[in-house]
């Protein structure tokens, strides 16, 4: 029985219950769409897009403050995969002009600093006093951790019935981009740009209905 | 007088002997495989070499055992893709993981003759507690069930030693629920009395 426990205990080794972690901090990146099924897409929509990114979370205590020198590389992103839908954009001169585009299309951000505090105690310790007959203080730690999350809403800008005063508006459409943040600017900006494009590409129901197969 | 009374004695120890062996118990633990099937195979596809088995057998007769049979199979899978929801679309690289621990008794036919390399046939029955995990991003989402389950199984024994056998296997894991659950195991161990 003595050699059978052995045995089992070598055959244990190595098994392990979640294996293959992530490796690479864009593997933490996900990007979720949500549509109105009551929203109609047709193929010729116009929309105004502020050209302003606002930072949706400034004014809570885990906020940080991001960065703006890529803002307008992003919104210029934004603008090119709602032009490849086929729709239209109306400019702050057709908006005074009275113009009312289809939709209203906003940019969000929300970057956080996360930090999780942590007790650890040596192998085969559970009680922090008395361990193996001696005290043996817990070792404590912390994990710090960066998050940003950028949306795109899209909401109908005809619902607007008093311009620059709140109005509930009916969102049509939105995509969000949650990830971890890099100390690496430049790859953060590279992760957002293709999760923008990514947004586009998992909702190809913007462009309008699908035309039906000719017989 | 005195060699009749050796002759019974031998006679009876042997025959206790033939009688313990006949019903003793034997250990063993296996190096598990999986090959995930069916609704398990779309949430994490791919052979599995992460698992172990151990299991004893009490020999009711040359032929046959009865016994008992605790597993951990594990399965995992990483993809890098789209999941369609109502109204919802989500891309990310999922982790899905699946901890399969299996309980069961069990009876084993054996066929060839002892000290031969014999084949069996078995089947198990019982319940295995089912994990699946799947993690996009900074998110998890787990799901734990008791379910009931069987597992046919077919082998071979092949003696080592005096006290030590190998043997290889094949079991088909087969679990009720919604959706139900399915994967083949692939078990080399040895076992010894």
């Amino acid at each position: 029985m003595k050699r059978l426990g052995l045995v089992a205990l070598a055959l244990g080794l190595g098994v392990g219950c979640y294996p293959g972690d992530p490796t690479s901090i864009s593997e933490f990146d996900t990007v979720l769409t949500v549509r109105n099924p009551d929203f109609a897409f047709s193929e010729a929509l116009s929309f105004y897009m502020p050209d302003t990114i606002v930072q949706i979370n400034q004014d809570d205590d885990d906020a940080i403050e991001i960065g703006r020198d890529n803002d307008e590389d992003i919104l210029a992103r934004v603008r090119s995969n709602l032009l490849a839908q086929g729709w239209s954009e109306l400019n702050d001169d057709d908006i005074d002009n009275g113009q009312v585009p289809d939709l209203a299309v906003a940019n969000l951000v929300m970057a956080t600093e996360n930090t999780q505090w942590w007790v650890s105690y040596p192998p085969g310790c559970w009680d922090p006093y008395w361990c193996w007959g001696w005290y043996w203080p817990p070792i404590y730690g912390s994990t710090t951790y960066r998050a940003g999350s950028y949306f795109v809403v899209a909401a109908s800008a005809l619902d607007i019935t008093d311009p620059g005063n709140a109005d509930e508006l009916e969102v049509a459409w939105s995509g969000a981009m949650n990830g971890v943040l890099a100390q690496n600017t430049g790859s953060n900006f590279t992760r957002l740009l293709d999760g923008i494009d990514q947004m586009f590409e998992q909702s190809p129901y913007l462009s309008g209905p699908t035309p039906e197969p000719a017989n | 007088m005195k060699k009749i009374a050796i002759v019974a004695a031998a006679a009876l120890v042997l025959g206790a002997t033939g009688e313990a062996r006949a019903q003793e118990w034997f250990w063993g633990g296996s190096y598990s495989m999986s090959l995930p099937l069916a609704n398990t195979k779309d949430f994490n596809e791919g052979f599995s070499f992460r698992g172990v088995t151990i299991e004893g057998r009490k020999l009711i007769s040359e032929n046959f055992s009865t016994g008992l049979s605790f597993g951990w199979h594990v399965m995992n899978d990483v993809r890098t893709g789209t999941i369609e929801l109502d109204n919802a679309a989500a891309f990310g690289t999922w982790y899905t993981y699946t901890n399969s621990f299996p309980l069961f008794v069990n009876a084993h036919y054996y066929l060839g003759q002892p000290g031969g390399i014999r084949p069996f046939l078995g089947a198990n029955v019982g319940t295995s507690i089912y994990e699946q995990r799947a993690e996009v991003g900074q998110v998890a989402f787990t799901e734990d069930k008791w379910r009931f389950a069987v597992a046919p199984e077919a082998g071979f024994v092949i003696p080592l030693g005096w006290y030590v056998r190998g043997f290889v296997s094949a079991r088909y894991h087969y679990m009720t629920g919604s959706p139900t659950q399915q994967y083949l195991s692939f078990n080399v161990g040895i076992a010894s009395n």
